[in-house]
């Protein structure tokens, strides 16, 4: 019984972790530019598309994931820069613009890659398992979880702690008065997106070793990472990551024991904060 | 004067319509005949999600959920249990509603963009239970073998021709229906919603129940398309209520025009065409709709019913050799 | 005219009376303390320097904030945490500052939104608004008072400025309100259309209450019987045009402010 649990709460944190790489550019575009990125799940399986591509030609695991990111950040760039901004301030065209570019996106996925499913080549050195408590475990999952706490304390410090992270922080508060006091306030919005979706698609490599990749990961994992934003709180890091850990457990929990309701179990947490905190647990008016 | 052009273009779409839809039918191929009973179901269902976009100006992306949760119930009652038609098309508007009731106390008092979240996740909680609770919908691989109702015809359902009459008798029953509701008092204080929440509650309006009630009886029209549905299909699976349905189904209300009603009709049977038509030559459906979307979005963004609507103010106003007396629309 | 059930109202009850009413915005409290009693049928005039707090104290009678402290009694009865629907339910109506109208449905439109807004008719789904004659000549009925008729199929948002602050009142008047709260109605008309205005107002019902915020000193002599001012959020003092007039303290921070 301890085992399955121990089992389970690592299998969840791992899941959360990725589900924390997703959401955190999904919560932070929410937050910032106020658009809900229809397109963010694509992004994930783009950038996991992608980083396969390159981990197959190059056999260098950290190369596909920074290439997934990357490749991802741009078109993330390119969409935010060439058509987003034309619609300023106004997030619902802004949304069904994302949602063109998903269907866009998962059509040539298709072309590109085929409609099979594929599971991403784990680093050699990170092959195995490892014994916690009697139970084994893969490395691979712990050195996940262990990436994204990196990049969540990155993410952290960033916006704490730096001239850019305040600038940011400004830009969110109040876009008018930012763009008085002299912020670019279109260039720190593309960048954002782009940020956004580099985490993305670097998520996704990272989860395609243990996940894999298939066409409709991109919506799959879209619905999963708004749930966490509704959580969680958009706009908020730590809401990102509290949200992740829970919906990872409660989905990994569910899936276990009852399998056949399992989406349905994320059902409640979503329903129970929605009704007591509208907002989410760690979400600003 | 003023209106001449518009109610002449309004006469010429009726005669068009009647001619295409009442009239033409049986000289029509049963493909034609096929893909025109598909297009009604659809424009059902594009309707009642202009309900709640375009009238109450609330984006719900998970509105598919309940066009298959009704399908699911048809699916299930007739081929389990043997109901008949009756039966199952109260029952599946009845499991629409029932849980559209329930979500109803988690969406209605959101707005804007966080509404739309949250009716994503829902829906997408729906198509979860359809993909995953595999001893009541057969999981991915849905449920089969729905046999076309008896219903007391002298011809059986199962001729493509009937079918599309007795669908055509129902959706002209929905569109009439519906057509009321936005005419009514209580359409009238959904467009208000729309227009200002905050203004409506100082009127006197308790705009929460407004926006519940318009999410509810949505559903319950989208359950109304899902029973059609699943007797046309035969066949009911996840996809059909998946993210990516939720989607076709804005897309379709974006294109025709919100706040129309007409034009969701019009954008789903344009879309319905296109699929099934572009699907015979290419793979890369999913390419031409997402790009018809964004075009949509970038230059004719308040649809095409809107479109038209605007285009034929600016030719009757060049007719007229006066200018607008109220500016652009 | 009182709910069933409850307390009725009595003829000596004020219209409206603010006990120690507060609102706190964070670290800044925009109204302290107000106590206020407004008789029924009264004209109440708010004036006070910009930042004083009287939109704010609207927004608490009409229940768009939950005070921070203090309470606010309607006819008797206490609503000091009813929803703003239900105080318009009651009897309440309001008008604004910056317009606030349906700008993109027209006049007739916004005035049929006015005239089913407290009946149990805005939930009726099966039957057409038009065929609803009640709320179809009432609306007419308005639009005639208030001048508007011709323009009934206009959209709002295409009319001049001087319509749309007409159309505002005409929209708080057609529910037959107990207390009227009007917030600068002047705000942006040109003289002519402030008289046009001011002659509008004194033409209303005397058993209504109007509490009217104005800038106009002009507008608010005209039409005022009392005048209350507020200060920095606080009640400074109250009087009649005469009393307010020859006040000091009054002078210096209007003057002065100003």
């Amino acid at each position: 019984m301890g085992d399955f649990l121990l089992v389970q709460t690592l299998n969840g944190l791992s899941f959360a972790a990725l589900l924390f790489l997703l959401s955190s550019g999904l919560s932070l575009i929410y937050g910032v530019m106020k658009i809900v990125n229809i397109a963010h799940g694509s992004f994930f399986m783009v950038g996991t598309y992608v980083g396969l591509s390159v981990i197959l030609k190059t056999n260098n695991f950290f190369l596909g994931a920074l290439a997934g990111g990357l490749a991802v950040g741009v078109l993330g760039v390119i969409m935010e820069r060439g058509f987003l901004r034309r619609f300023p301030l106004q997030p619902l065209p802004q949304m069904m613009i994302t949602l063109g570019f998903a269907l866009l996106f998962r059509d040539l996925s298709l072309l590109i890659w085929g409609g099979d499913p594929y599971i991403l080549p784990c680093p050699e050195y990170l092959k195995g398992s490892v014994k916690i408590f009697h139970v084994v475990f893969p490395v691979y999952r712990i050195f996940v979880f262990c990436v994204a706490t990196v990049v969540a304390v990155a993410l952290w410090l960033f916006n704490e702690k730096t001239l850019v992270g305040a600038k940011l922080r400004a830009a969110v508060d109040d876009h008018e008065m930012a763009g008085g006091v002299g912020l670019n306030v279109p260039m720190i919005s593309g960048c954002m997106f782009g940020l956004g979706a580099f985490l993305a698609g670097f998520g996704g490599v990272m989860g395609g070793p243990i996940f894999g990749v298939y066409p409709g990961l991109d919506f799959e994992l879209l619905s999963l990472g708004f749930v966490v934003v509704i959580v969680g709180g958009r706009g908020s890091l730590l809401g990102s990551a509290v949200g992740s850990i829970l919906v990872g457990l409660v989905d990994n929990f569910g899936k276990a024991l009852i399998p056949e309701l399992s989406y349905f179990t994320l059902f409640a947490p979503m329903a129970l904060v929605v009704a007591l905190k509208p907002t989410g647990l760690f979400g600003k008016e | 004067m003023k209106d001449r052009l518009t109610s002449t273009t309004k006469i010429i779409g009726l005669i068009l319509a009647v001619l295409v839809l009442l009239v033409m039918p049986p000289f029509y191929t049963s493909y034609w005949v096929t893909l025109l009973t598909q297009m009604l179901i659809f424009a059902v269902l594009a309707m009642s999600l202009d309900i709640l976009v375009g009238y109450t100006g609330l984006s719900s992306f998970g509105h598919a959920g309940f066009f298959g949760v009704a399908g699911y119930a048809v699916a299930i009652l007739s081929t389990r249990y043997k109901m008949g038609f009756l039966f199952c098309f109260i029952s599946g508007i009845s499991l629409s509603v029932l849980i559209s009731m329930i979500f109803g106390f988690l969406v209605a008092h959101a707005t804007g963009v966080y509404f739309l979240i949250i009716t994503l996740a829902l829906g997408m909680v729906l198509w979860g239970l359809g993909f995953r609770w595999v001893t009541m919908t057969g999981g991915d691989n849905g449920i089969s073998g729905i046999a076309r109702p008896d219903i007391g015809l002298p011809i059986a359902l199962t001729d493509p021709l009937t079918f599309y009459y007795v669908v055509l008798v129902f959706f002209l029953v929905a569109l009439v229906m519906m057509a009321i509701l936005v005419r009514s008092p209580f359409g009238h204080s959904l467009k208000g919603v729309r227009e200002s929440e905050s203004r409506m509650r100082v009127l006197g309006y308790h705009s929460w129940l407004h926006k519940y009630l318009a999410y509810v009886v949505s559903a319950a029209f989208a359950g109304f398309a899902g029973v059609f549905w699943a007797y046309f299909n035969g066949f009911i699976s996840p996809f059909d209520m998946d993210l990516n349905a939720s989607i076709e189904i804005v897309l379709m209300v974006i294109l025709g025009g919100p706040g129309t009603l007409i034009g969701p009709a019009l954008g789903a049977g344009i879309i319905i065409f296109l699929k099934n038509f572009i699907s015979a030559y290419t793979q890369r459906w999913l390419l031409i709709l997402g790009s018809i979307y964004i075009l949509t979005i970038l230059y004719a963004p308040q649809g095409l019913i809107n479109f038209l609507k605007d285009w034929l103010k600016g030719r009757q106003n060049k007719a007229c050799g006066k200018k607008s007396s109220d500016g652009k629309g | 005219m009182g709910s069933t059930g409850e307390r009725e109202t009595k003829r000596s009850d004020p219209c409206l009376v603010l006990k120690d009413l507060s609102i706190d915005f964070g670290g800044l409290r925009a109204v302290d303390g107000v106590n206020l009693t407004i008789e029924q049928g009264e004209r109440r005039v708010l004036m006070g320097p910009n930042g004083a707090g009287k939109t704010t104290l609207f927004n608490l009678i009409s229940g768009i904030y939950p005070p921070s402290r203090g309470r606010i009694f309607y006819f008797g009865k206490e609503i000091s945490r009813y929803p703003t629907y239900r105080r318009a339910a009651l009897g309440m109506a309001r008008t604004y500052q910056v317009t606030n109208l349906f700008r993109c449905l027209t006049v007739a439109e916004n005035i049929l939104m006015a005239c089913q807004a407290l009946d149990r008719t805005k939930f009726v789904m099966f039957r057409t608004l038009s065929s609803c004659h009640g709320h179809m000549d009432r609306c007419n009925d308005v639009l005639k008072e208030f001048d508007l008729a011709e323009k009934r199929n206009e959209l709002v948002k295409n009319l001049s400025h001087g319509d749309q602050r007409r159309i505002e009142v005409a929209m708080a008047l057609t529910g037959k309100p107990r207390l009227l709260l009007l917030d600068e109605p002047a705000a942006g008309l040109s003289s002519s259309e402030t008289q046009d205005l001011t002659v509008l107002l004194k033409k209303i019902d005397p058993a209504i209450t109007i509490i009217l915020i104005e800038h106009d000193m002009d507008v608010a002599f005209e039409f005022a019987e009392r005048i209350t001012i507020l200060y920095q959020g606080q009640f400074l003092t109250e009087g009649t045009k005469e009393e307010i007039r020859n006040n000091a303290t009054v002078q210096e921070i209007y003057l002065g402010a100003e």
